[in-house]
């Protein structure tokens, strides 16, 4: 299932189980988020891609309704250690943006963002000592993912959604997802979550993007389909004209 | 074999030794640990917030002052006595820089203060504690000895 040949800015998609929800709401509504999840990550997907100039896999993108205490698990469990972007959801549609690689993809990452990363230097790129200009490269494209994913939803839903900047931590998936469950256990007992990942086949790296909708936005996100039926419809960010690397 | 038990958001439980008790991952939220060393008998709290909403009764275990005044009450049950129980507060970590807003505390903030406050007020003594920073901790709770060993990323490992 590699897609080397394939150009840059090229994204697959592999065929996606929809698994529906425990109850909270209409399966209707969950095929809606579903499309947005698609939709959304198409988008990061592609942004990604350009930004790496190789291509990129987008895996199976679900919509579920998660009981709280299982949405640590989401992120491969809560003391795996991970590189978090953390970016919050201001707009019509209030809610949260997780971008999640793991520790031992930051390498991976950072040398085909930061070409000149000293590998050689001990424990670069592994989380311990990121300096600044890897913090900046790894906000930035924290950045980029989520203005891309929610550029799909602002579109598919005709509002307008803001991320705020983003917030880095390598840390434990419990700990850099403790905001999202404080979040929300005042106001219900589950989570809307909507979730892709990212997979580029050359150099193995993977990225998982989640979006935990506020309660609040869940209507504003039932409203999927008035607008657009499928996702094959949003237009991802132009494919970058093929030609010499960078 | 020592048994340990991992707890999930908003969840209590309590043991008696040689159990142990495992938070995995404590970011914002704040782990109690309250035991009884003669008796060993304890239980932990895995606390997401300071205090329940308005008129709301349930999930005792997510809100610091419920949380507390369960897991005392659930160590008594199990054979604790009152007087007796001390308690460990780990957690409360800001994990990500741009909820600094350095003149108001952060909700790792209030929850340690909450949890702080209902041990105070359930008379329990505070022997420990290790809170805030901006990092995640994992920590694990031995009914045996009443030790709380606390394992970070960046920064080793403790027993407190």
């Amino acid at each position: 299932m590699t897609t080397r040949s394939r150009g840059r800015g090229k994204i697959t998609v592999a065929r996606s189980r929809r698994r529906s929800g425990r109850r909270a709401g209409p399966t209707t509504d969950l095929k809606r988020f579903h499309v947005l999840s698609e939709a959304g990550a198409r988008n990061a997907a592609t942004a990604l891609s350009q930004i790496l100039g190789r291509p990129l896999r987008l895996a199976v993108p679900w919509a579920r309704v998660l009981p709280l205490e299982k949405v640590k698990e989401m992120a491969g469990g809560a003391s795996r250690v991970v590189c978090a972007l953390s970016l919050k959801v201001y707009g019509e549609a209030r809610g949260n943006l997780l971008v999640v690689f793991r520790r031992d993809q930051l390498p991976i990452l950072l040398g085909l963002v930061v070409p000149r990363t000293p590998a050689a230097t001990p424990g670069a790129g592994d989380g311990h000592v990121l300096n600044e200009m890897e913090r900046s490269a790894l906000m930035e494209i924290g950045n980029i993912l989520a203005c891309a994913y929610l550029n799909a939803l602002s579109h598919l839903l005709g509002v307008s959604l803001l991320p705020s900047i983003p917030g880095l931590a390598v840390d434990m998936v419990g700990a850099v997802t403790d905001h999202l469950l404080i979040e929300l256990a005042a106001l219900a007992d589950s989570a809307v979550v909507l979730a892709s990942q990212v997979h580029e086949p050359e150099s193995g790296l993977k990225g998982s993007i989640f979006f935990l909708p506020h309660p609040s936005a869940l209507p504003v996100l039932g409203r999927a389909q008035v607008r657009s039926a499928s996702p094959a419809r949003v237009r991802p960010l132009r494919t970058p004209t093929r030609g010499g690397p960078r | 074999m020592t048994r340990t038990k991992a707890l999930r958001a908003g969840e209590l439980r309590v043991a008696e030794a040689p159990a142990r008790l495992a938070i995995h991952g404590l970011g914002s939220c704040v782990a109690v640990f309250v035991y009884d060393p003669r008796a060993r008998v304890g239980g932990m709290a895995h606390i997401l917030l300071p205090g329940p909403p308005k008129g709301s009764a349930d999930h005792a275990g997510r809100y610091a002052t419920t949380a507390v005044a369960a897991v005392v009450a659930e160590s008594i049950r199990l054979g604790a006595k009152r007087a007796a129980l001390l308690a460990k507060v780990t957690g409360g970590s800001r994990m990500f820089a741009y909820d600094a807003r350095k003149d108001r505390p952060t909700v790792g903030d209030k929850n340690v203060e909450a949890a702080l406050g209902a041990l105070r007020d359930a008379g329990v003594e505070i022997i420990a504690t290790d809170v805030g920073g901006d990092h995640g901790r994992t920590v694990v709770a031995d009914l045996q000895d009443g030790s709380l060993t606390i394992t970070t990323v960046r920064r080793g490992s403790k027993v407190v």
